[in-house]
């Protein structure tokens, strides 16, 4: 091999990418992610998907789709990008000490509410202002609840989707 | 008097003294005691600044954080779906905010938190999170965004700092000065030979007159995980969020935290498809004087390093984040 060949090499730069091969594994990033069968939004859908759930990558689809198969499972099908990562997602434990995950139930989107907490209903119950606070963010825990998946992933392909044009 | 009231007084007396020096007071009524200088760290309380926080502790004191944060702000705009044009225009408002917050922390590193978005009256310009989930942003902010990529910035700012859990940092930093404040106090006590180390909870003077702070102490220094709920401790919630708030509302997190937030930011909005540029712009324009983002470490600091952040992270690659955008997503006409 020549010197400028060996110069041309040291001179491509470093790039600590994540280059997806088939038979890759990427992880299920967020809750009621659907395994959709045909890459597009609003195609029919297979079964929902657990959150951190390891996933076998086969390629990439046009529209920011990539087709996978759930480990163990003969039928791959379509998910879209934004409910993919390279990592799983951070694991949620209630309490510090506890050794598994025990948090499952809150998700960005049509999570039942959890209501304030005790200790914050008992502070706001000590001062006008801070009950009328209380109220607010209940009414906002409402609001946050009410959004649908669908308004979500609509939300997700106006950012994501419009980026190839 | 009781063994905590005389270890009280003596503190009293003697601290001034040992600040520099160990002292050996004369044998005498009280009995003999060693002054351990308040100024050395005691390693079970520099341990509770980095202590794991489960995330029902974090919520209670962030749903007590959020709280103040709301009332010291004019509450929140949430509007009237079915109330008068403004009433519903706000709402929309109030609804958009809420989804495109969804989104950036669909992609964020805790997607399993309960995230709420909302926006607080105050025409300031401004926007601050609590632990456990809740963001805002101020109507004052909201008016200077210009895209849906710049208010998605705004957001993941937020979202980086909650999934950093850098306010829970903190609240680390204040459980080590309040186990400092007591061991300072435990080790100015008079020992009696045989007496076990003194309990918060057991002695009938701090139960009598602090019970919350008491039972708080008991359960910082034996670094289990404080439950807020209990209606005994409601008091010190109460403190410790004002505290808590009243520093991020004045002071802020520490430059650090603030250029992790906007790395973290820069990262949610090329997962997103958004344009990281617009958002750099916005912070950018930001005064750097009065109130506005003061804590913050200056716009050109922030934009200097953000660009260094983005350029790194556009030559990696990545196939599961989309195309950069040409140009940015329009704000939907309720933001107008």
């Amino acid at each position: 091999m020549t010197a400028r060949i060996w110069l041309a090499l040291a001179l491509i730069p470093c790039t600590p990418g994540w280059a997806l091969e088939s038979g890759d594994t990427v992880y299920v990033r967020a809750r009621n992610t659907k395994l959709l069968k045909e890459p597009r939004a609003n195609a029919p859908a297979g079964r929902t998907l657990n959150v951190g759930e390891a996933l076998t990558w086969r390629k990439a689809e046009a529209g920011n789709f990539h087709e996978v198969q759930p480990t163990g499972e003969k039928k791959a099908g379509f998910v879209y990008y934004a409910n993919l990562a390279l990592k799983p997602p951070r694991e949620e434990r209630w309490a510090a000490s506890n050794t598994t995950t025990d948090v499952e139930d809150f998700g960005s989107s049509g999570a039942a509410t959890k209501g304030l907490a005790q200790g914050a209903v008992q502070l706001a119950a000590t001062d006008a202002s801070l009950a009328r606070a209380a109220t607010a963010l209940k009414a906002l825990e409402l609001l946050q609840a009410g959004i649908t998946d669908d308004e979500l992933d609509a939300q997700l392909l106006r950012s994501g989707q419009e980026a190839r044009k | 008097m009781t063994g905590w009231a005389r270890a009280v007084l003596v503190t009293g007396l003697v601290a001034p003294l040992s600040s520099c020096l160990h002292v050996q007071l004369v044998p005498g009524e009280v009995p003999s005691v060693e002054v351990r200088s308040p100024f050395r760290p005691h390693p079970e309380c520099e341990q509770l600044k980095l202590a794991d926080v489960g995330l029902g502790e974090e919520l209670s004191l962030g749903d007590a954080m959020a709280l103040r944060v709301v009332s010291a702000r004019g509450g929140l705009a949430l509007g009237d779906a079915g109330g008068s044009a403004e009433e519903k225009q706000l709402a929309a408002r109030a609804r958009r905010v809420a989804l495109v917050g969804a989104a950036v922390a669909h992609v964020s590193e805790r997607p399993l938190v309960p995230w709420r978005f909302g926006v607080l009256q105050a025409p300031e310009v401004n926007a601050v999170s609590a632990p456990g989930g809740a963001v805002f942003i101020t109507r004052g902010a909201l008016a200077r965004v210009e895209n849906e990529d710049q208010l998605a910035g705004i957001l993941a700012h937020e979202v980086a700092h909650v999934a950093g859990r850098h306010a829970l940092g903190r609240y680390g930093e204040e459980k080590a000065r309040t186990c400092e404040l007591v061991q300072v106090v435990r080790d100015h006590r008079p020992s009696f030979p045989g007496e076990p180390p003194p309990s918060f909870s057991d002695s009938p003077f701090w139960q009598r007159h602090f019970p919350a702070f008491a039972h708080y102490v008991d359960v910082v220094l034996r670094g289990a995980t404080v439950d807020f709920d209990d209606a005994v401790l409601v008091p010190v919630l109460g403190n410790l969020s004002e505290k808590l708030v009243d520093g991020l509302l004045r002071v802020g997190l520490d430059k650090e935290a603030e250029f992790q937030a906007d790395a973290g930011a820069v990262d949610l909005l090329l997962t997103l498809g958004y344009r990281p540029e617009e958002f750099i712009r916005f912070v950018e324009q930001l005064p750097h004087d009065g109130d506005v983002f003061s804590h913050h470490p200056g716009p050109a600091a922030r934009r200097d390093a953000m660009l260094a952040h983005l350029s790194r992270r556009r030559a990696e690659e990545n196939p599961l984040r989309p195309q950069p955008r040409k140009v940015p997503v329009p704000l939907p006409p309720e933001l107008k």
